[in-house]
């Protein structure tokens, strides 16, 4: 069983049949072709999604449903080819398809976490090929905050 | 912002060196043809943010964001159960540290 080194998890093993191929990358990381979805209980629902060529490299995923539980995903006609999918025919998510976002965990650049729903991760399942689908028929944030502003609101006023 | 009217085949000039063509417009679409230098990047603007997006993001995780992350998000108290969106295991093959994977 090859082993990789994670950014999140250490070192960890992990079946070839468990790697995800995105031919084109994802914007900003194009040359990143193969990612392996880590998942722990206690992080639950978030995943981690590692490069296989970069240790460094890995995106904290949500999924679409958790983020937002009425989201619409729309994958035009070249999404669809992308990912190797039949052609008219929206996928069920969670049956045929991975749908997660990428969440910025907050930090430095930003205090508080947001997921980017305007360009979720959609993977089929079944051909393991993924690619980040930039959404331009709706109209949702890249900076959609996963804290409710009235939770803040409430513990200023608490404090 | 500067705003301009223009007609499908009408063009008009960034610079000296960027021109753009309307082509075709088509109900709330329009084809836009750009001819510019090699050296000036022309993309999306969602596919920018995507990209300055994904960097910041990839820069964000550190054990102690994620845990910070953790307490807001994976266990907040007002959320429902969330099921995982993946009925088949995402990982298949045993792991040496068991609670690293969970499968489904």
């Amino acid at each position: 069983m090859p082993r990789i080194q994670t950014r999140c998890l250490g070192e960890v093993e992990y079946s070839p049949e468990a790697v995800y191929t995105f031919p084109i990358g994802i914007p900003g990381f194009e040359n990143e072709h193969a990612f392996v979805f880590l998942e722990r209980p206690r992080s639950h629902p978030l995943m981690f999604m590692q490069s296989l060529a970069t240790p460094e490299l890995c995106l904290i995923l949500m999924p679409i449903l958790a983020a937002d539980r009425h989201y619409k995903l729309h994958l035009t006609e070249e999404d669809l080819e992308a990912l190797q999918l039949p052609a008219r025919k929206q996928p069920r998510i969670g049956k045929d398809i991975l749908c997660a976002v990428v969440v910025c965990a907050g930090g430095q650049d930003r205090p508080d976490p947001t997921a980017n729903l305007l360009a979720p991760i959609v993977v089929n399942l079944k051909q393991q090929i993924g690619i980040q689908v930039i959404q331009t028929k709706v109209n949702y944030s890249y900076r959609h905050p996963l804290i409710a502003r009235n939770r803040h609101e409430e513990l200023a006023l608490c404090s | 912002m500067l705003v301009m009217r223009r007609r499908a085949g009408e063009s008009f000039l960034i610079g000296e060196a960027v021109e753009i063509e309307v082509l075709e417009i088509c109900g709330t679409r329009v084809k836009l043809g750009i001819v510019a230098p090699d050296s000036i990047l022309i993309q999306r603007k969602e596919s920018k943010l995507t990209r300055d997006e994904n960097i910041i993001a990839a820069r964000s995780v550190g054990q102690q964001n994620i845990s910070a992350l953790l307490d807001q998000v994976a266990h907040r108290p007002e959320g429902t159960p969330v099921k995982s969106l993946t009925e088949e295991p995402l990982l298949t093959g045993e792991s040496n540290s068991r609670d690293l994977m969970k499968k489904h």
